[in-house]
């Protein structure tokens, strides 16, 4: 029991993280029918913000210096006015072009967002020390789990839970379920478009805020490319949930997590640097079972 | 001064155009229907008023004021309320949901309780389905639901394109029944849509013929339904009385 404890809390914990990436993706998508393939570059761009900008390999503290409280609220804040400077500047303009268009634009910004880190702080990975006590074990059921892990599944499901009420208990929320079900309706009965659009993209980017704090004490490490793997593995996520449909989202990260490691544990020594290959194998039969995703956004749009 | 005037209205979509300089008005508590056959620019019309298609030329005023380029949440929270083809209502949201998020548009939370009982009195199977998704009602239910909502949302002008589409001749009476019903106690103007000029003669109220996007004819739905005029103008016999 107690050996199957720690398998258990990787998987879930791998799983909050791949959740909370393709929720972030799914409230834009929802809204804006946009795969903001720029979602990665901003967890990159809040764990670069604990440090102060340099190309020297060791670089001081800059929100990292504040107390941890302050650490959290500026990350999330970070994240959340660049994902908004985002649409302000970029896809506000395209609001009426094709869903490529977006997404290139999306890719545009990306790659604009690394080359900022990279003139900023050089591509060198850097250490970052935040709050090392967390890698301490707890004791749990007999086994121990690293005070991280706990941490990171507790975050994820006060985050996921606060959602859950914002989207189904406030005035706000019911508007933002009602865009990303029929964006034109909802602007027919009065629905602010621009405030919905710019309040998804602020939780969407607070979201980016919140992954990267947990990467960051899990790692130890900052680096330009690291919001990358998480946001593929998110936007596969988003997909097979069903394009748009939260709780699929939530769902699939969970289950791409759970999947990834399984797949860690049972497969052989040396097939396992390739898992990822079975994830993604384990991905396509997924999408050529159900095309349409495991959820569908809303119990369907078979209209009468 | 009417509730709506359009006036030289030119619209379409990219290069295309769609209608050619439509004039009419909706008096305060009048009802107007557009008829005309299939791709006549109906559908057109009522999302270029709503705001969703930019018209090209002309002027579209509410209440007198100018609306024809502003967004559509702007024009809907001026007092225009489309109830658009296919009912488009929330599938995923329950019945309560759909019918509150167009109370929003009320300036005050107990304003729209209100008007919630005045729909639920008006629809009594909404008020038994209120926390059931809408996806789930029926065709007719669904069409009560989009009607209670344009209610909730208090304007004082509703356009409903095609109430009848897809419904079975019962239930069509009795989407007809609350509208006669909303004009007589509410005192509503409505703008209605239909493919037939059927309804609009037994309902009454004016008719305008819409057809290649253009007026064919117009004039009181009663009297139009006695002559061939009608009838020849939709199916385009030119010259005919
Ligand atoms: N989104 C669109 N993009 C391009 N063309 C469109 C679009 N919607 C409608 N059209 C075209 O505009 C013309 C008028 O369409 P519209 O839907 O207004 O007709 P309608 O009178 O409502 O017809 P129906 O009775 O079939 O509903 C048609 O030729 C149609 O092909
Ligand atoms: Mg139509």
């Amino acid at each position: 029991m107690a050996g199957l404890l720690q398998p258990l809390f990787d998987a879930i914990s791998l799983g909050s993280i791949y959740a909370l990436g393709a929720l972030g993706i799914a409230l834009i998508f929802g809204v804006m029918r946009l795969i903001n393939f720029a979602h990665g570059h901003y967890i990159a761009f809040c764990v670069f913000a604990l440090l102060i900008p340099s190309t020297e390999v060791v670089t001081g503290m800059l929100l990292g210096a504040l107390p941890s409280w302050l650490i959290v609220l500026s990350v999330l804040g970070v994240g959340a006015l660049l994902s908004i400077a985002s649409e302000v500047v970029v896809f506000r303009r395209l609001r009426n072009a094709n869903p490529a268009v977006l997404m290139i634009a999306s890719f545009a910004l990306g790659i604009v967002i690394q080359n900022v880190l990279l003139v900023s702080y050089s591509s060198r990975p850097k250490s970052v020390s935040l709050w090392p006590e967390l890698s301490l074990p707890v004791e749990f059921f007999g086994a121990s789990i690293p005070l991280l892990q706990v941490l990171t599944v507790l975050v994820t499901v006060v985050l996921l839970l606060g959602l859950v009420f914002f989207l189904k208990r406030t005035r706000f929320g019911l508007e933002m379920r009602a865009a990303a079900e029929n964006f034109t309706m909802a602007r027919m009965l009065g629905v602010r478009a621009n405030r919905i659009i710019l309040l998804a993209f602020g939780i969407s980017g607070a979201l980016a805020g919140a992954i990267a704090l947990v990467l960051v004490s899990q790692t130890g490490t900052a680096d330009i490319r690291m919001g990358l793997p998480i946001m593929l593995i998110a936007f596969v996520a988003t997909v097979i949930g069903g394009m748009g449909s939260l709780q699929g989202a939530v769902f699939a990260g969970f289950l791409l997590g759970a999947i990834s490691v399984t797949l860690q544990l049972l497969l052989p020594l040396d097939i396992r640097p390739f898992r990822d290959a079975f994830l993604y194998l384990a991905v396509i039969a997924c999408l050529i079972w159900r095309p349409e995703g495991l959820f569908r956004a809303g119990p369907s749009s078979e209209r009468v | 001064m009417s509730l709506l005037e359009v006036a030289g209205l030119t619209a379409g979509y990219g290069r295309t155009t769609v209608l050619r300089g439509i004039e009419l008005a909706v008096d305060e508590g009048e009802t107007l229907f557009i008829a005309g056959p299939n791709g006549a620019g109906k559908s057109t019309l009522l999302k270029t008023i709503a705001g969703v298609v930019r018209p090209t030329a002309g002027a579209i005023r509410l209440a007198g004021q100018e609306i024809a380029s502003l967004a559509p949440e702007v024009i809907a929270r001026l007092g225009f309320s489309l109830v658009p083809e296919g009912r488009d209502c929330f599938a995923g949201l329950t019945v309560e949901e759909n019918l509150k998020l167009a109370g929003g548009l009320r300036p005050s939370a107990s304003d729209a309780a209100a008007e919630l009982t005045v729909v639920y009195d008006l629809f009594p199977v909404l008020r038994e389905r209120r926390s059931i998704p809408a996806g789930l009602l029926s065709g007719g239910q669904q069409q009560m639901l989009v009607i209670g909502r344009a209610l909730m949302t208090g304007s004082r002008l509703v356009a409903i394109d095609e109430p009848s589409l897809g419904l079975a001749p019962n239930i069509v009476d009795q989407v007809y029944e609350s509208l006669a019903l909303l004009r007589e106690k509410e005192g509503l103007s409505l703008l209605i849509v239909e493919q037939s000029t059927v309804r609009a003669s037994m309902m009454g109220g004016r008719l305008v013929l819409l057809r290649n996007g253009e007026i064919a004819l117009s004039g009181d739905a009663v009297a139009l339904s006695q002559g061939t005029a009608l009838r020849d103008a939709y199916f385009g016999y030119e010259g005919a009385a």
